[in-house]
């Protein structure tokens, strides 16, 4: 364990005592053991809950986020590269607006998903042959990006009966308040997304050695890269249907962890990226509740205000 | 209370929506009614304040300046932004959404901590009426009050006129009223025959000043917020019918900005329009 990890232990245990503390009320510390007060609904009921919501979200987010950039080969992957969330926010807006159902409703929600399961099955068609390269996967993303939210815009420069209401805030990053049940479950799906990762992070490490090392491996690069992608596009989709694209956490997390704790594999780079962009986003969800009360900052802003600096920092580090 | 006023979002099993909510809502409301309330729009808490529910609410968003009590009541978010913790520190019994802030997982999450919500179109004078009726008999049976009556007496013998018009809710860059919003229903039950295609059936559309200048309305209505933004736009007007073909009318934001009684209340104002027509 080196001195860096040490660190970092350290003000994961201050993040993780401060960040229920913050939000639009105040809370007593005497209040959260007291069940009859305000503050113990607003500390177990909503607080508890956000934070594991969001440990699992940015958690999951950076751990693909270490997957993408160690397929790819490429340090500037980050979960959104494949177009996965500009296929999502698509089909959310067109539900909006053909079908006048708002962000965070089931037809919504299903819109979504079913938009980005068209661009996952476009994308598995093609990647046996013409996206057999990591390279030409990166340029159907961007691609794929440019003309999905060119849609987007275009719909959304037609009327603008999403401003104001839940819909733009929600593209930069927004948290729903769940229940502690649903945000232990999804707690729990983010470990198990984490555990098939880690479990096979062999293939990544012969991937990111470049596909025909993979190939002298034993090891198919086009299957293995479709399987990873077809794993983590869905998880990708599921997070920006649940909660809009949350910048920089995914692109960032993996540089910083590999510049700070140097690790040996990238079993234990997912590991380490898995804490840090928990505590990363926790930490953002904090400050974007506690900034200007009652108003509460979509997250995504925050973690791109934090992760913007920290991603020029990891380029001077890196020269 | 019917079950099917309690707006749902969420995926609740059907199961959980028919034997749990059903019987919750009609019970919460047959043992004791709502006292304490969170109005989520400036609108709807001035419509409650008009039929004299003012006094349960004890919680509402920005910009909820009217009446002037409106602005006592604490704050809860910004506007369409309500946070749920601000509602839950007002300790309300009942949530009321208006349908143009409702947010569905924020009504779902206090739904789940036993706090009911209420919605309500007030995208027409039609809305605002039945809004008012369905207030009025759930919480204040029995006693129409006055502003209600007034307001439906206006708005029976309105003076109907024959013009057509655009609605302008900004005028750079140019955005106009659309069908499904308060003001629009209002000039069309004086009259007014729209000139936006019948495919525009939305909130609010931005246009392009090109469209403006190619369609020729008898009246040019925009909201005057203040003296600057009343000249700026009547001098976007002279740009776009030079020889001044449109009548450009600004009426007071004051009181025909809001879905409430207060425009209905208001109508002889805009007794003016049509009439250099006539």
């Amino acid at each position: 364990m080196n001195k860096n990890f040490s660190t970092f232990a350290f003000i994961a245990v201050l993040i993780l005592a401060a960040v229920p503390w913050m939000g639009a009320e105040p809370i007593l510390f005497g209040d959260i053991f007291n069940s009859q007060t305000l503050g113990h609904r607003i500390f177990w009921e909503l607080r508890m809950p956000r934070l594991l919501m969001t440990l699992a979200l940015g958690g999951v987010l950076a751990s693909i986020g270490t997957t993408y950039q160690g397929l790819f080969r490429n340090p500037l992957s980050d979960p959104y590269i494949l177009g996965i969330s500009s296929a999502v926010l698509l089909g959310v807006v067109v539900a909006e607006i053909g079908f006048n159902q708002k962000v965070g409703t089931p037809i919504s929600f299903v819109f979504g998903m079913l938009s980005a399961l068209s661009l996952i099955f476009i994308l598995m068609s093609f990647s046996s042959s013409l996206l057999a390269s990591s390279d030409r996967l990166i340029l159907f993303g961007m691609g794929a990006n440019f003309i999905l939210s060119s849609l987007l815009f275009l719909l959304l420069s037609f009327q603008t009966q999403s401003v104001g209401g839940g819909t733009l805030k929600w593209f930069f990053g927004f948290l729903p308040w769940l229940k502690r049940g649903d945000a232990l479950f999804f707690l729990g799906v983010s470990l198990l997304v984490l555990a098939t990762l880690v479990i096979f992070a062999r293939l990544i490490d012969a991937l990111r050695m470049g596909d025909s090392v993979a190939r002298t491996l034993g090891i198919s690069p086009g299957g293995t890269r479709n399987c990873f992608l077809l794993l983590t596009s869905l998880v990708v989709a599921l997070t920006v249907s649940f909660s809009g694209t949350i910048g920089f956490v995914g692109l960032v997390v993996p540089q910083l962890c590999l510049i700070l704790f140097r690790p040996a594999s990238t079993r234990v780079l997912l590991l380490q990226s898995f804490g840090l962009g928990a505590l990363f986003l926790s930490l953002a969800d904090g400050i974007s509740r506690a900034l200007l009360p009652p108003f509460e900052f979509p997250v995504g802003v925050i973690t791109t205000l934090i992760g913007g600096p920290l991603f020029l920092f990891t380029l001077w580090r890196r020269s | 209370m019917k079950a099917s006023d309690l707006t749902r979002s969420m995926p609740q099993s059907l199961i959980g929506l028919v034997f749990t909510v059903m019987p919750l809502s009609l019970s919460l409301w047959a043992l004791e009614p709502p006292k304490r309330w969170v109005s989520t729009s400036p609108q709807l808490t001035e419509l409650l304040f008009q039929l004299d529910l003012g006094e349960k609410v004890v919680g509402t968003t920005d910009q909820s300046d009217y009446p002037s009590a409106a602005r006592k009541i604490r704050r809860v978010g910004r506007l369409f932004a309500p946070n749920l913790e601000a509602i839950l520190s007002c300790a309300p019994d009942l949530v009321l959404w208006d349908s143009s802030s409702f947010d569905p997982t924020l009504e779902s999450r206090l739904f789940s901590m036993g706090i009911p919500s209420l919605k309500f179109p007030l995208d027409s004078v039609e809305s605002v009426f039945a809004a008012s009726r369905r207030l009025i008999q759930e919480f204040r049976p029995g006693k129409k009050p006055d502003v209600l009556i007034r307001a439906e007496i206006e708005w029976d013998l309105r003076r109907k006129r024959n013009f057509s018009f655009i609605a302008l809710a900004w005028a750079d860059p140019p955005m106009v009223f659309g069908k499904k919003t308060f003001l629009f229903s209002l000039l069309e039950g004086l009259g007014g025959n729209s000139i936006l295609p019948a495919r525009w059936n939305t909130q609010y559309l931005k246009v392009s000043e090109e469209w403006i200048m190619a369609q020729n309305p008898t009246h040019l209505f925009y909201l005057k917020h203040d003296a600057l933004s009343a000249f700026a736009t009547k001098e976007q007007c002279k740009k776009w019918w030079p020889n001044q073909t449109v009548e450009c009318v600004g009426i007071d934001a004051e009181k025909f900005a809001r879905a409430s009684l207060t425009p209905l209340l208001f109508l002889s104002t805009l007794d003016f329009i049509g009439k250099n027509k006539q």
